[in-house]
């Protein structure tokens, strides 16, 4: 962004901070556009900048904030615990250590002060001079500001580990995901900022856990940068803690993160293989098959399929020596559809038929991530079957996978119908696929 | 079925279905998906859209004009 931008957006747009800026330009002690930018951009030293004489912007929200109540001039101030560009009514009240209910009526006095503004419904935002005036007051006025800034932090912190834990792939997981992944997305900035003062208190344990915690929500979600952040922070903390189990799972979704997101092998393979040292030091079978499974999925994005399927049969064995049954199913399904690739259909076949077996024999309570994992087993069993020229049976598979997508799997609505077009064409009954 | 013929409920399916293979190790495919998300999403517009686009963008590491 050019200097000129860059102060018109330090300053908001606000009329008088602008004026102030144009005088530091003009005034008698002239400065460089470049200079007024990068004094703008400390957010500690802004609103010293926006002023000349006895104009500062500083006054003109002191007015304002000395006509408030004592209560709303506190909630005021602590909302400056928050890091992000907004925030909820609860969090609010978090911050402010009040009920919701007398929250949203101050948060609302706010607002008729022209202190914040009501973006959407239910959610309210600072300017962000007035963002930095508020957090003056906070450091000189609250004399228990760390025991506020701990009560939001780890709020923050235990609301997202909460909320991430909808996205388990077993019974543990939510049926209704929309809730939860509503929170983690309006609340992004929010939880990554108590996330990186986490990391910053050297709150290890914490840490780890939100990275822990992450780990299925990130498949659903956000980009690879916030996952590098949260896993190498993640990495860190285990071994700070002296936890290698938990190092070598951290080290395995970073992994992940250059496989999946960044699209980054080589570096993708230094942390796998990094991953794998530990994991095989510390005897962590789970997380040696882990290592394994992400090695499967580099080794095909290096068009090495036949690698691929020994690292994923691999990995199965070693979860099924590890008694994860689930994490074996999801392996021998990655097999599956890596035999196919090699052209080894009826391989293939049989190991998708395995592996439905397996999961069919595991079906407990299916709701949410769990009902979606397995109609996609089914629909990869059905592509290897019409792969294998197996029709009939691919069409009675796809059949079982509708009823799971007609149970609340309907992501994958459009993808069954798709399959099943397919296989009728396959089959040589366009008009049954035309319907 | 309906509601798929809404343009950002079919371009929500479709990063839901990225991050599904993603979530079973075929990221070729989740790739796949979010190519044809992207797609989708240019041929409207709307606020939900345009946060949607950025999304998927995003999830592919591209960067958008702002």
């Amino acid at each position: 962004m050019e200097s000129a931008d860059l102060v018109a957006t330090l300053c908001g747009g606000v009329p008088l901070a602008l004026a102030i800026a144009g005088h530091r330009l003009t005034g008698p002690t002239t400065w460089s556009l470049r200079h007024l930018a990068e004094q703008l951009s400390d957010e500690r030293e802004r609103l010293d900048v926006l002023a000349t004489g006895d104009v500062q912007v500083r006054t003109a929200f002191e007015l304002s904030y000395r006509l408030l109540a004592p209560e709303s001039a506190m909630l005021f101030r602590r909302l400056a615990l928050i890091h992000g560009p907004d925030t909820s009514v609860a969090l609010a009240a978090v911050a402010a250590d009040m009920p919701p209910d007398d929250t949203e009526t101050l948060l609302e006095e706010l607002v008729d002060a022209s202190l914040l503004r009501p973006d959407v419904p239910g959610r309210y935002s600072f300017h962000d001079l007035i963002r930095d005036y508020a957090r003056e007051r906070l450091h000189s006025e609250e004399p228990d500001l760390e025991k506020h800034r701990l009560r939001t932090r780890d709020w923050l912190l235990s609301t997202a580990m909460q909320a991430a834990s909808a996205f388990l792939p077993d019974d543990k997981g939510a049926s209704d995901l929309a809730s939860a992944d509503r929170w983690l997305s309006d609340e992004l900035a929010n939880w990554r900022g108590a996330f990186r003062e986490a990391v910053g208190d050297g709150a290890y344990e914490r840490v780890l856990a939100l990275a822990r915690s992450m780990h299925w929500y990130s498949d659903h979600r956000a980009t690879g940068d916030l996952w590098l952040e949260v896993y190498t922070a993640g990495v860190r903390a285990a071994g700070e803690l002296g936890e290698l189990e938990q190092q070598a799972q951290q080290l395995n979704f970073v992994c992940w993160v250059y496989v999946a997101r960044h699209t980054h092998i080589p570096l993708a393979m230094r942390w796998h293989q990094e991953a794998l040292r530990v994991a095989e030091e510390c005897g962590s079978l789970a997380e040696t098959a882990w290592a394994h499974y992400y090695r499967s999925a580099i080794e095909t994005r290096l068009g090495d399929h036949a690698a691929g399927v020994t690292h994923a049969r691999r990995a199965t064995d070693l979860f099924r020596e590890a008694g994860q049954p689930m994490n074996v199913v999801l392996a021998l399904s990655y097999t599956g559809v890596l035999l196919q690739r090699l052209g080894r259909f009826a391989d293939a076949v049989e190991t998708h038929r395995a592996c439905v077996a397996e999961e069919r024999a595991l079906r407990g309570i299916q709701r949410g991530v769990a009902l979606e994992n397995a109609a996609q087993l089914l629909l990869r069993l059905s592509d290897a079957l019409v792969a294998a020229e197996e029709h009939e049976e691919a069409l009675s598979v796809i059949a079982e996978a509708e009823e799971l997508v007609g149970q609340g799997a309907a992501n994958l609505l459009s993808m069954a119908r798709h399959t099943r077009s397919r296989t009728l064409l396959a089959a040589g009954s366009p008009r049954r696929a035309n319907s | 079925m309906e509601s798929l013929s809404d343009p950002e409920v079919k371009v929500s399916v479709l990063m839901e279905l990225a991050g599904l293979c993603d979530r079973m190790n075929d990221h070729d495919a989740a790739i796949r998906h979010r190519v044809r998300a992207l797609a989708e999403s240019e041929r409207y517009e709307s606020p939900g859209m345009t946060r949607l686009q950025h999304e998927v963008a995003e999830a592919l590491g591209i960067s958008l004009p702002a």
